[in-house]
């Protein structure tokens, strides 16, 4: 309940990451994903710390003219992180490469890494999801793999798969508008 | 019915389940309704990687919150810096040049902070000279680097006892001009023992000075 109040309180006066411990709440809530962000677009651990710092150092410096009725923390947070993720592959890009030390997966230009961005942003909501829902979801759709088959295997009739992908796509969208979502990827 | 929507939206309905099922939502405007609201994030799933979803989410180190905290910390003090310094500038005008300088020299810090450290061998046509300041939120530095390769990364670290490192930051190197840059690490300066650069995914040090000599 207090954690609740204050992630609220973060939410609403943000414009005060002066403050420390609003800096601090902020932080908690939003770092890891934006770590896991910079960390799968750079492939590097360093790099990516790099880019959450100068992430918060930006929002920091730009708090006034974050505006609560317009966006979310998460949001505004993730749009400058992407800023600070495109200026990194872009000073990366713009040096001579050896070619073992290029990590895997690295979206270069702007629209993989919006993917990457709603790809991420998707597997942190299934990770929300209860396990049941969760289940279905990936084997059914991210898997590939026929309905018979996995309610054979959860030992549940066919019929119940289909209810629980119903129930959890509802619960999926639930999950994603909590996380500052508007459907409009 | 509505619970074959679900599927529906996945595109996870064999043909004869979805003529029926299309045959249904004409004269259901409920189900219609619900399945508007269920197109978006059935086309976003697909964008999650199952493989992913099973590692653990990478996280940050436990030390990045006190390194960005130092940061923002010092850049709020150069800020109130700033303004001394433009208050003082107002001082000067209002009391007259002569007893102005020494208003200045006793509102504004004159000589940069902290004490200087030596780079050791730094390689041909490289300049560096550092300072290093110790703060109650760990160590300030402040770093000038001339002659690494113009547009290359380079990271900077302290480097402890045992040989660990502590990233201090990154820059881009500008060639023979001169790179200037303060940095905070949230790591005590009598817990450091060097002070590094070097290129990222490569622990040789291109450039290192010892922090208490």
């Amino acid at each position: 309940m207090r954690l609740r109040m204050s992630r609220k309180r973060a939410e609403e006066s943000v414009g005060n990451l002066a403050d420390n411990a609003v800096l601090r709440t902020v932080y908690d809530d939003h770092a890891g994903e934006l770590f896991a962000l910079a960390y799968r677009s750079l492939g590097d651990r360093g790099r990516a710390e790099e880019v959450v710092q100068e992430t918060f150092l930006r929002a920091w410096r730009g708090a006034d003219r974050f505006d609560p009725q317009r966006s979310t923390v998460r949001t505004w947070l993730y749009a400058i992180c992407r800023n600070v993720v495109i200026d990194a592959s872009r000073a990366r890009a713009s040096r001579p490469q050896l070619a073992d030390t290029e990590p895997p997966d690295v979206p270069v230009p702007e629209r993989p890494l919006e993917q990457l961005l709603v790809g991420l942003q998707v597997e942190e909501a299934l990770r929300r999801l209860s396990e049941q829902h969760r289940v279905v979801l990936v084997e059914i759709h991210l898997r590939d793999r026929p309905t018979s088959e996995v309610a054979a295997e959860l030992g549940i009739p066919v019929g119940t798969v289909r209810s629980r992908v119903y129930y959890g796509l509802k619960a999926l969208k639930l999950v994603l508008e909590e996380m500052g979502w508007h459907g409009d990827q | 019915m509505h619970t074959l929507l679900g599927m529906y939206a996945l595109g996870r309905l064999d043909d004869h389940e979805a003529v029926a099922l299309r045959a249904h939502l004409d004269g259901c405007p409920d189900c219609r309704a619900e399945l508007i609201q269920l197109t978006p994030v059935a086309s976003v799933l697909g964008q999650a990687d199952p493989d992913r979803l099973l590692e653990p989410p990478p996280a940050p180190s436990p030390a990045l919150p006190g390194t960005i905290l130092a940061t923002l910390d010092r850049e709020r003090s150069r800020r109130r810096h700033r303004r001394i310094a433009v208050v003082a500038a107002a001082a000067v005008t209002a009391l007259g040049l002569l007893t102005g300088g020494f208003f200045l020299r006793t509102l504004v810090p004159s000589a940069p902070p902290g004490q200087p450290v030596a780079f050791t061998a730094p390689a041909a046509g490289v300049e560096a000279s550092a300072r290093v300041e110790n703060r109650a939120w760990g160590t300030g530095i402040s770093l000038d680097v001339t002659g690494l390769p113009q547009g290359s990364t380079y990271n900077v670290w302290l480097q402890r006892p045992d040989g660990s490192r502590m990233n201090a930051g990154s820059f881009i190197a500008g060639g023979d001009r001169k790179m200037s840059m303060n940095l905070a690490v949230a790591l005590p300066m009598s817990d450091a023992t060097m002070l590094g650069v070097s290129a990222p995914g490569d622990d040789t040090a291109i450039l290192q000075a010892p922090l208490h000599p």
